[in-house]
């Protein structure tokens, strides 16, 4: 998802660089699981806007869903996969790197 | 660059966001330490009843430990996000505390049987397990 080019901004993957994607990505990349529930109410988004970042993401191989009950009700949960852990390391480099960016201009 | 340009988000925006939401990530996933030293305490409680206690007062520590174990269950099935650490430990925790109950069940009816004070004592046993995984858990 990489645009060309030698500035930093260039290495930001534009799947995880949205709001309600990247806020999804490092959530679950804190934790093992993490249920639907918790990334609504933590993000403050509407069932429909999150499922909808999510499948993104999942089709992207960047997440995995689990579906299963807990006492008979309904639960979703989702993880990040090896392929969404690294895409997301690789992001947070690329935007240190263009926050350090900028600052040196700014110096300059 | 004008980092707020080319990208719906400012870097330092994303920086402080990604931030926040691995915070709250972390502090919804303590709950595994919390109830590993809940777990400890119970059965620390429930040893040191058996030890100290006669006839129905006996029993009842007996089912405060079972209601508690009850409540921990209800209270693990409530949670939402699981912690890195948890899949790692709770097997090896699981083992230990099962191990160390049966031992201090079986140390405590047969060669401590008048001895109040080393059954107090031996009641800690079981909860080493859960304290110092909880240590481990809480610690980040």
């Amino acid at each position: 998802m990489s645009e060309s080019g030698s500035h930093p901004r260039h290495a930001l993957d534009q799947l995880i660089h949205t709001p309600v994607r990247l806020s999804i990505v490092s959530a679950l990349a804190e934790a093992e699981q993490v249920e639907f529930r918790f990334l609504r109410d933590s993000i403050e988004v509407s069932d429909s806007l999150l499922a909808k970042h999510l499948a993104t993401l999942e089709e992207a191989d960047y997440i995995t869903a689990v579906k299963g009950h807990v006492l008979r009700r309904p639960r979703t949960w989702y993880s990040l996969t090896a392929n969404g852990r690294r895409a997301f390391d690789d992001y947070l480099a690329a935007l240190r790197r263009i926050v350090d960016h900028h600052a040196e201009e700014e110096r300059s | 660059m004008d980092k707020s340009s080319s990208h719906e988000m400012p870097p330092d925006e994303a920086l402080g966001r990604a931030g926040r939401m691995s915070e709250l990530a972390r502090d919804g996933s303590r709950w595994f330490g919390y109830m590993l030293i809940l777990l400890g305490l119970v059965t620390t409680v429930f040893f040191a009843g058996q030890a100290l206690a006669q006839g129905w007062i006996a029993a009842a520590f007996a089912w405060l430990y079972a209601a508690c174990i009850a409540g921990l269950f209800w209270y693990v099935n409530r949670q939402r996000v699981v912690s890195r650490e948890t899949p790692r430990i709770t097997r090896a925790v699981t083992i230990a505390y099962a191990a160390l109950v049966i031992l201090t069940s079986v140390i405590t009816s047969t060669w401590l049987d008048d001895e109040p004070l080393w059954q107090c004592l031996l009641a800690l046993l079981p909860a080493l397990p859960c304290w110092s995984a909880a240590w481990w858990v809480l610690r980040r």
